[in-house]
């Protein structure tokens, strides 16, 4: 089946107070565009699930688009704080679930197999991190009576993915930095695919690393040339540092936001 | 960095850290490498270049596995590796198989040296916030892996590119790092934290907590002990770190990191975007 679609369509499917993982990582491969889109319909009140956020999650946060979010890490990585996530957690405009890399992989891999948790070792308690994870329940193994944490499954509405290339039918190839993101389908109803490029299956299963996304999971597919900028997408496009930078410094000024925001969604046509 | 001179004392410091680091590298080790962490990578590379040729990198930029060595760059490390990579991962297969084999299971020797933004006496550290966790005065990015890994490991290595009272505190303002018991009760065996400084190198006592083991060339007690914000033992007699050799420096300088890319950890906020701004610009200049 065809699952081509404008990015309008594709993002006229998320409704407000939608649970939705972004995938990539830092600076690799973020669905940038895909973010600005969201931004440009106004959506409200999500819950981003990301491993690590970056500017895609930040400019999403800057938008008002955010009510809640997931992550162990979230910023610009060498160009330093993500300013919106650090000035709404100050302020208290934003609720964050704070993640480690272990509590996310468990819950995203505990969806996929329809478990409702995956255990963790109780050791975790060295540290403040089950204090502000309420939702993480201590309980004792009942093979060697251990302490053990049970971190609760976690599934998606809508996941978002920026790929080197896909074909028609949704199958993705990617290549760089993986993050979760091969899992992300697994547990979304809806996958939404932004790609460099739509190519042919055969094209597709020739380049390095093959088919990492099998179309059967998805149900967008989004061409989308320079969809991650400012962020990388392997093989064809460059961190663009200097933009990255533009962004660190214009979402620091309320005024130079409000032009970079809407310099931004004349980007995307809804 | 206001004048020429701080400039110099920045720059001598980090490759301090940087020699340092490698003389605490084995040949054989797994090195994780952070993202966006030019400093402990530097270190990596020149172990490899030098005494440490059979070392394999986790290089997080795209989680690949890579025996060898590279230069290092400026936002496209991914494009250096991937292509050459040994073994390519996402992060699931790394928190869910490799990470627990290697902390809990103990082999290969892992090393990787992390930034916090607080220390505590006993190791902790602190990745999250500064001031309360509900309305934080500065919240930070966020601790990532370090709360997985610091709760097993046997062996942790920490770096601080800026010695002072804020980050060497009492008491936490969130423990994202797990450091040792602070019963320091002799039976139980306190894991091996190691925190390597602008000033010094300190590392778990028999008790547990922190203590001096090492100055770097040039630094005196006192100025460590004016710059952490809780007091400091020192083991009888504080080795002298041996600064940066003239084959190493040029190492650094010409073939691991000729930007001077590691430089950008002694820098902070806006000074640090203005450098990467100029780095962006030279970096552009210079073929690949």
């Amino acid at each position: 089946m065809d699952k081509t679609a404008s990015l309008e369509a594709a993002i006229a499917c998320i409704k407000n107070g939608m649970r939705i993982g972004l995938g990539g990582m830092t600076l690799y491969r973020r669905p940038v565009l895909a973010a600005i889109a969201i931004a440009a319909a106004e959506l409200k009140d999500l819950e981003v699930v990301t491993l690590t956020g970056g500017i895609e999650t930040d400019l999403l946060v800057g938008a008002g688009c955010v009510r809640t979010l997931r992550s162990c890490y979230t910023g610009l990585e060498v160009a330093g704080f993500a300013p919106h996530f650090t000035r709404c957690i100050q302020n208290g405009s934003l609720e964050l679930i704070e993640e480690t890399e272990y509590t996310l992989s468990y819950a995203v891999q505990a969806a996929a197999m329809r478990v409702p948790f995956l255990p963790m070792l109780g050791v975790i308690d060295q540290t403040d991190i089950a204090s502000v994870r309420k939702d993480l329940k201590k309980f004792p193994c009942p093979l060697t009576g251990a302490d053990l944490y049970a971190v609760p499954a976690l599934s998606l509405d809508v996941a978002i993915i920026h790929t080197s290339a896909a074909d028609q039918f949704g199958n993705c190839n990617f290549q760089g930095q993986l993050g979760i993101d091969t899992y992300l389908p697994m547990v979304a109803d809806l996958t939404i695919v932004t790609t460099e490029r739509i190519v042919s299956t055969d094209e597709l299963i020739a380049m390095p690393g093959a088919v990492q996304i099998p179309g059967l999971t998805v149900t967008h597919v989004v061409k989308a040339p320079g969809g991650s900028l400012p962020t990388s997408c392997l093989p064809s496009v460059s961190l663009d540092m200097e933009a990255l930078l533009d962004y660190a410094d214009a979402a620091r000024d309320e005024k130079l936001w409000r032009d970079w925001l809407s310099d931004a969604k004349r980007r995307v046509v809804l | 960095m206001n004048n020429t001179a701080d400039l110099k004392e920045a720059i001598d410091s980090i490759d301090q850290m940087v020699v340092t680091m490698v003389s605490m590298i084995e040949d054989g080790d797994f090195l994780a490498e952070g993202i966006g962490t030019f400093l402990p990578t530097s270190a990596y590379m020149l172990a490899k270049h030098t005494h440490a040729p059979n070392c394999t990198s986790l290089c997080p930029n795209g989680n690949t596995l890579m025996h060898g060595t590279r230069q290092l760059t400026l936002g496209s490390d991914e494009f250096s590796t991937v292509p050459d990579a040994m073994m390519w991962l996402d992060y699931v297969q790394i928190n869910l198989v490799f990470m627990p084999t290697i902390f809990i299971g103990g082999r290969p020797r892992w090393t990787e040296f992390m930034r916090p933004a607080q220390v505590d006496p006993w190791g902790a550290t602190n990745n999250v916030c500064i001031g309360p966790y509900d309305r934080p005065r500065v919240r930070l990015p966020g601790s990532a892996g370090i709360p997985d890994a610091s709760t097993v490991a046997r062996n942790f290595y920490y770096y601080v590119p800026r010695h002072t009272q804020e980050v060497f505190v009492a008491e936490l303002d969130f423990c994202s790092g797990a450091g040792n018991s602070r019963d320091g009760s002799p039976a139980s065996s306190p894991k091996m934290i190691t925190v390597i400084t602008n000033l010094c190198v300190m590392a778990s006592g028999s008790r547990g907590q922190l203590i001096g083991i090492a100055l770097h060339p040039g630094v005196s007690k006192a100025q460590v002990a004016a710059n952490t914000g809780f007091e400091i033992e020192w083991i009888d007699s504080p080795a002298i770190t041996a600064p940066p050799s003239v084959k190493q420096l040029q190492l650094l300088n010409e073939v691991i990191d000729p930007l001077g890319l590691r430089h950008l950890e002694s820098l902070g906020g806006a000074s640090r975007r203005n450098r990467l701004r100029e780095l962006s610009r030279i970096s552009k200049k210079v073929p690949a």
